[in-house]
C-alpha cells in the first residue's frame, strides 16, 4: 500500500472513529461545565455559599482525578464493543485493512478523546479561575502535588486499557466499562497488597508502582490487540476459548516480568539485608537494627535475638532510627510510611512507638523535617523513666509521651542550637541535652551542649566551644546526663549538667573515648599516642568520678575508639584502629588482662556477663556473640 | 488450462468439536459465476467468511486468484467485493460518507463507477444509512462492493429478504458489472431460481460437506428422476448405478440418479418394470433430492 494510501486509510478511520467518540466528548464536556454549577448550587442549598476562588481550586482535581479516568473508561469500553454490538466489525473487517492498523486507530482515538475531555475540562477550570481572580494552575500548585499524585496518569491507562481489553469480546460498552472498572480497582489492589502487606522488593515507590501500572496496562492493550488479532469475529464460541487463554497470558506475562524482579531483590532476606542502624536493649539480650537492601532506599526495623533464637521484622518498610526504651520492652521510630504503604511526601516523616513483640504499634508525632543528614543524627531518645520520647528532626525538638498524648516541639532554627543531635536526657528527666551541629549550623563554626526544658522548651547553654571547633558527641546514655563528658581540641571534658560547670581532665593527646557507667560512679577513657610510621598505643584510664581517683587500667596498641563495660563492670571491650582502620578489639579484665578478639568484627555491647555483642567490620552488615570465656563466636546475623 | 479464480483445498472448520465444514475441497474457474447451495447450517457462509479471512480454517488451504487466504488476506480484499448475508453499516453515516469511508481502503477504487451506480441506483446520497429501506441498503452495499472493480464478487446470499423486483434488478446490476470485465462471481444464495438464472457452476454442500459439484448444465442433464412400475411388488435392488434417492411404495418406485443414461429405462423393464417414466427436475428439485437423498 502506498504512503498516500495509507495515510488516506488512516484518516478515514480515524475520522470515524472520532464521530463515533464526539457524543462521549461533549457528555464530557457538558459535565465539566455542569460540576461547577451543581457544587455551587448544593452547597449554597446546604447552606455554604461556595466562593468562586475555592471552587476554581478544587475544580482541577475533581476534573483529573474523577471526570478524565471515569470518562477514560467509558472511552476504552465504546471503543470495540459497540461495534461488536451492531454488527458493524464485520464490515470493518472485511474491508482490506490489516486488524493491527484497525486496532490502533481505534485505541490511540479513544484515549485521544479521553485527553479532549481532560483539556476542555482543564480549559473550563481555567475559567473559573479567571474568573475567580486566581490562577487555577499555579506552578506552586502543580510543584505541591506529591509524586503518588501523579500516578492517576497510569492509573488512568489502566483504566482505559482494562475497559479496552474487556470492550474487545463483550458486547455492551455499559458491561465492559463496568468490568474494566471493576477488575483496575482489583488490579491496583494487587499490586498494593503485594507491594504494601507483603513487603516485595522494589515495591512502594510511586516510580515502582508507576512502572508497574504501566506495565500492566501495556499487556491489557496487548491481550486486547491478541484477541483483536485472532478473534476472527470477536464474537461466539472461539472467543470463549480465546478470551480465558489471552487473560492467562497477561497474567503469566506479568507474572514473568515481575517474578524476576522479586526473586532477584526478592523479599529481603537476612542474606540480602544490609544494616545500616542499630541499637541494643538495655540487658544486650536483643538488638534492634534498620535493615535495607543494597540499594538503601526501603528501610525496615528488624529484632535479632541475642542469644540466637531468631530474627524478626518489627514495622514495615519505611521505618528507621529504631531505639530501644530503658526497660527493653518498647521501640521508638521513624516512619515515613504512609496510607497503602507508600512513602509519605518529603520530608514529613512520623515518630512511632512499637512494642518489642510487634503489638500496639502507635503514633506519637508527626515531623514536617527531613535532610540527609537525618539518616546518621542520633535522633530518637527514651527519657531516663521511659515515660517520654525526645525525637530531633533536624532544627525541630519534639518531646511527646509514650502513651501517645500531645506533645510539645521546640523550633531550635530560632535559638542558638539552630539544630542538633539528641545526647540524651538529664538524669533527673527534665531537660534533653542537645548538642549542636556545630560549622553546619553557628555562623561562627562553633557548636554548643546545651539542654532543653522537657516542659517548657526552654533552652539552657552548657556548654559553647571555641570558634571553628566541634564537640565531639560521645555515648548517648539511657539512664540520662548527670555529667556529660565531651571532646573538644582534644581535650576530655566533663560538663556538669545542673550547674553547666566544665571540669577539664589533664591530656595532651589527640584521641579520646569517654564513657561513663550505667551507675554513674565510674568514667572509662582512653590517653591514645599517635607514633608516626607505627601504630601508637592507648592507656585506658579509669577515674572513680566520685572521689576523683584515677588509674591506668592497661596500655593497648593502636589508637582507642569505643568502650564498653561488662555488666559485672569486671571487664571491657575496647575497639581499636590504625590509621582509621579497624584492627582486632581487645577485652580487658580488671587485673589489666587483655585478650585480643577474632579479627573482622567490632564490639558493639554486651549480652549478659559474658557474651560480646559484635558486628562485621566495614559495613556492619554481620553481628555476632562472643563468649568471652571460651572464645566461641556465634553468629547472629544474617 | 482453465485458471482459477478460487481454490479450497481439504478446508475444515471445527468450532469446539462441532464441525462445520470438513474436508470440503473446490475449484471455482475465473469468469464463472459459481452457486453455492445449501441449507441454514451447511457451511456456506462459513467458508464465504474464510476467504474473506473473518474466519480462519482449522486445517486446509483456501487460496483467492493466487493469494492465500489467510496469510494474503488485504491482498484478497484489495481484489474481492464482498456483500455479506446480513450486512451491518453505520447507521449515522449518510449515503456519501459511507461511500467516501468505504473509498479509502481500496487502492482502485473506481469513482466515476461509484457516482455512476449511485445515480443509476438512484440511492439519496445525503440520507443516513438509518433512514435508508432494506433494500436501499442493500443497493449502498452493491456500490461499495462494484466501485472497488474487484475481480471476484462473492456474495453470501446478499438477496434474502428483499422483494422479488429489487432482487432482480439488484442481480442484474451485479452481475452485469463483474462480468463485463471478465470477473469473477462466487454466491450463495437460498433463492434457487435465482441461481438456477445466472449461475454457470453449482456446488452442494450438507451439513458440511461436498455433496454436489457441476456445471448447471451438467447437472441438469444427469440428475434425473425415473418412475418405475412394477405388475407385482417391488423389487429390492434395480440395475441402475449411482443412484441417490429410493422412494417406493407397493408397486411403484422413484429412482433418483445423478449420472442419467438414456439405457436405464430400458435396463428397468428387462429388469421388471411394467412401465418407466423419466421426470426432468429444476435445481430446487435437485437440491432437495440431493438434502433427501443424504438422509436417506
Amino acid at each position: 500500500m502506498s504512503r498516500h494510501a495509507t495515510v488516506t486509510l488512516i484518516r478515514a478511520l480515524a475520522w470515524k472513529e472520532w464521530r463515533e467518540q464526539r457524543a462521549l466528548v461533549v457528555t464530557g464536556v457538558a459535565l465539566a461545565i455542569l460540576i461547577p454549577l451543581l457544587l455551587m448550587v448544593g452547597e449554597a442549598a446546604a447552606g455554604r455559599p461556595l466562593d468562586m476562588a475555592t471552587l476554581a481550586g478544587i475544580l482541577p482535581g475533581i476534573y483529573i482525578l474523577m471526570l478524565w479516568p471515569l470518562l477514560s473508561v467509558a472511552a476504552g469500553a465504546a471503543a470495540i464493543a459497540n461495534e461488536i454490538q451492531d454488527g458493524t466489525l464485520g464490515y470493518l473487517l472485511s474491508r482490506p485493512a490489516s486488524r493491527l492498523r484497525v486496532w490502533a486507530v481505534k485505541v490511540v482515538m479513544a484515549f485521544f478523546s479521553g485527553l479532549v475531555i481532560l483539556a476542555g475540562s482543564l480549559a473550563i477550570a481555567w475559567l473559573f479561575g479567571l474568573l475567580a481572580g486566581t490562577a487555577a494552575f499555579s506552578e506552586a500548585t502543580l510543584g505541591s502535588t506529591p509524586l503518588s499524585g501523579f500516578l492517576i496518569i497510569p492509573a488512568t491507562l489502566l483504566l482505559f486499557a482494562t475497559s479496552v481489553f474487556f470492550s474487545t469480546f463483550l458486547t455492551r460498552a455499559m458491561t465492559a466499562a463496568a468490568a474494566g472498572l471493576a477488575a483496575s480497582l482489583l488490579i491496583l489492589a494487587g499490586f498494593f497488597l503485594l507491594w504494601s502487606r507483603l513487603e516485595i522488593y522494589p515495591r512502594l515507590e510511586p516510580e515502582w508502582m508507576a512502572l508497574e501500572i504501566f506495565l500492566a496496562a501495556g499487556l491489557l492493550l496487548l491481550a486486547s490487540l491478541y484477541l483483536f488479532w485472532r478473534g476472527e469475529l470477536l464474537r461466539g464460541s472461539g472467543m470463549r476459548r480465546l478470551v480465558p487463554m489471552a487473560s492467562a497470558m497477561t497474567v503469566g506475562l506479568l507474572g514473568l516480568v515481575t517474578v524476576p524482579l522479586v526473586l532477584a531483590h526478592g523479599r529481603l532476606t537476612p542474606s540480602s539485608a544490609e544494616i545500616i542502624q542499630m541499637d541494643s536493649s538495655p540487658s544486650g539480650d536483643a538488638l534492634v537494627v534498620t535493615v535495607t537492601a543494597k540499594d538503601r532506599a526501603i528501610p525496615r526495623i528488624w529484632l535479632v535475638h541475642s542469644d540466637g533464637s531468631g530474627i524478626e521484622p518489627v514495622t514495615g518498610s519505611l521505618t528507621f532510627g529504631p531505639t530501644m526504651s530503658p526497660d527493653g520492652r518498647w521501640i521508638a521510630y521513624f516512619s515515613r510510611r504512609g496510607a497503602f504503604g507508600l512513602s509519605r511526601e518529603f520530608p514529613e516523616r512520623e515518630l512511632r512507638a512499637i512494642r518489642v513483640d510487634g503489638s500496639d504499634d502507635h503514633h506519637l508525632a508527626t515531623l514536617a523535617s527531613y535532610t540527609e543528614s537525618d539518616r546518621t543524627r542520633a535522633s530518637i531518645a527514651f527519657s531516663p523513666d521511659g515515660t517520654r520520647v525526645a525525637a530531633i528532626g533536624t532544627d525541630k525538638l519534639l518531646i511527646a509521651p509514650l502513651s501517645g498524648g500531645a506533645g510539645q516541639t521546640t523550633n531550635l532554627a530560632q535559638t542558638p542550637l539552630q539544630q542538633g543531635s539528641i545526647a540524651g536526657w538529664s538524669a533527673d528527666g527534665t531537660e534533653v541535652i542537645v548538642l549542636s551541629d556545630g560549622g553546619r549550623s553557628a555562623k561562627d563554626g562553633s557548636s554548643m551542649l546545651a539542654a532543653v526544658d522537657a516542659a517548657t522548651g526552654r533552652i539552657r547553654p552548657l556548654y559553647r566551644s571555641p570558634e571553628k571547633t566541634l564537640i565531639w558527641l560521645p555515648h548517648r546514655r539511657r539512664a540520662g546526663w548527670t555529667r556529660v563528658p565531651i571532646v573538644v581540641n582534644g581535650s576530655l571534658l566533663l560538663v556538669d549538667v545542673a550547674t553547666g560547670n566544665t571540669e577539664t581532665l589533664d591530656g595532651k593527646t589527640a584521641y579520646w573515648s569517654p564513657r561513663i557507667s550505667d551507675e554513674g560512679d565510674e568514667l572509662v577513657y582512653a590517653l591514645s599516642h599517635r607514633v608516626a610510621r607505627a601504630p601508637g598505643e592507648s592507656e585506658i584510664r579509669l577515674r572513680n568520678l566520685a572521689d576523683g581517683t584515677d588509674r591506668a587500667l592497661a596500655t593497648v596498641s593502636g589508637m582507642a575508639g569505643d568502650i564498653m563495660r561488662s555488666p559485672s563492670g569486671g571487664s571491657w571491650i575496647v575497639n581499636r584502629y590504625v590509621d582509621a582502620k579497624p584492627i582486632p578489639s581487645v577485652s580487658i579484665s580488671h587485673d589489666g588482662q587483655t585478650k585480643e578478639l577474632p579479627p573482622g568484627w567490632v564490639g558493639i555491647g554486651w549480652y549478659g556477663r559474658e557474651q560480646v555483642l559484635l558486628a562485621s567490620v566495614g559495613d556492619g552488615s554481620s553481628l555476632a556473640a562472643l563468649n568471652a570465656t571460651s572464645g566461641e563466636l556465634r553468629r547472629l546475623f544474617p | 488450462m482453465q485458471r482459477s479464480a478460487i481454490v479450497i483445498e481439504h478446508f475444515t472448520k471445527r468450532y469446539g468439536a462441532r464441525e462445520v465444514v470438513h474436508d470440503l475441497s473446490l475449484d471455482v474457474p475465473a469468469g464463472s459465476i459459481f452457486g453455492l447451495l445449501g441449507q441454514n447450517g451447511a457451511g456456506k457462509s462459513t467458508t464465504i467468511k474464510t476467504l474473506l479471512n473473518l474466519l480462519q480454517p482449522t486445517s486446509g488451504r483456501l487460496e483467492v486468484l493466487g493469494f492465500d487466504c489467510s496469510s494474503q488476506s488485504i491482498a484478497v480484499r484489495q481484489r474481492v467485493g464482498y456483500l455479506p448475508e446480513e450486512p451491518a453499516y453505520y447507521s449515522w453515516m449518510t449515503v456519501d460518507e459511507i461511500v467516501s469511508f468505504n473509498a479509502a481502503f481500496y487502492e482502485k477504487w473506481d469513482t466515476a463507477l461509484a457516482e455512476r451506480l449511485l445515480a443509476q441506483l438512484e440511492l439519496p446520497r445525503d440520507r443516513r444509512m438509518r433512514q435508508l429501506s432494506r433494500g436501499m441498503q442493500a443497493k449502498v452495499g452493491l456500490v461499495m462492493a462494484l466501485a472497488p472493480r474487484p475481480e471476484v464478487l462473492v456474495l453470501d446470499d446478499p438477496t434474502s429478504g428483499l422483494d422479488p423486483v429489487v432482487r432482480r434488478e439488484f442481480l442484474e446490476a451485479m452481475i452485469a458489472n463483474v462480468q463485463a470485465e471478465g470477473g469473477t462471481v462466487f454466491f450463495s444464495t437460498h433463492m434457487l431460481n435465482e441461481m438456477e438464472r445466472v449461475a454457470d457452476e453449482v456446488a452442494i454442500l450438507h451439513e458440511g460437506r461436498l455433496r454436489v459439484r457441476a456445471s448447471l448444465e451438467q447437472l441438469k442433464a444427469g440428475t434425473r428422476k425415473l418412475r418405475a412400475v412394477y405388475p407385482e411388488r417391488v423389487p429390492d435392488s434395480f440395475p441402475i448405478p449411482d443412484l441417490l434417492r429410493v422412494e417406493r411404495n407397493s408397486h411403484q418406485v422413484l429412482l433418483t440418479v445423478t449420472a442419467f443414461d438414456p439405457a436405464m429405462p430400458s435396463a428397468l423393464r428387462d429388469a421388471g418394470a411394467e412401465s418407466v417414466e423419466v421426470i426432468d427436475l429444476s435445481l430446487e428439485e435437485i437440491f432437495v433430492e440431493t438434502v433427501k437423498g443424504d438422509r436417506s
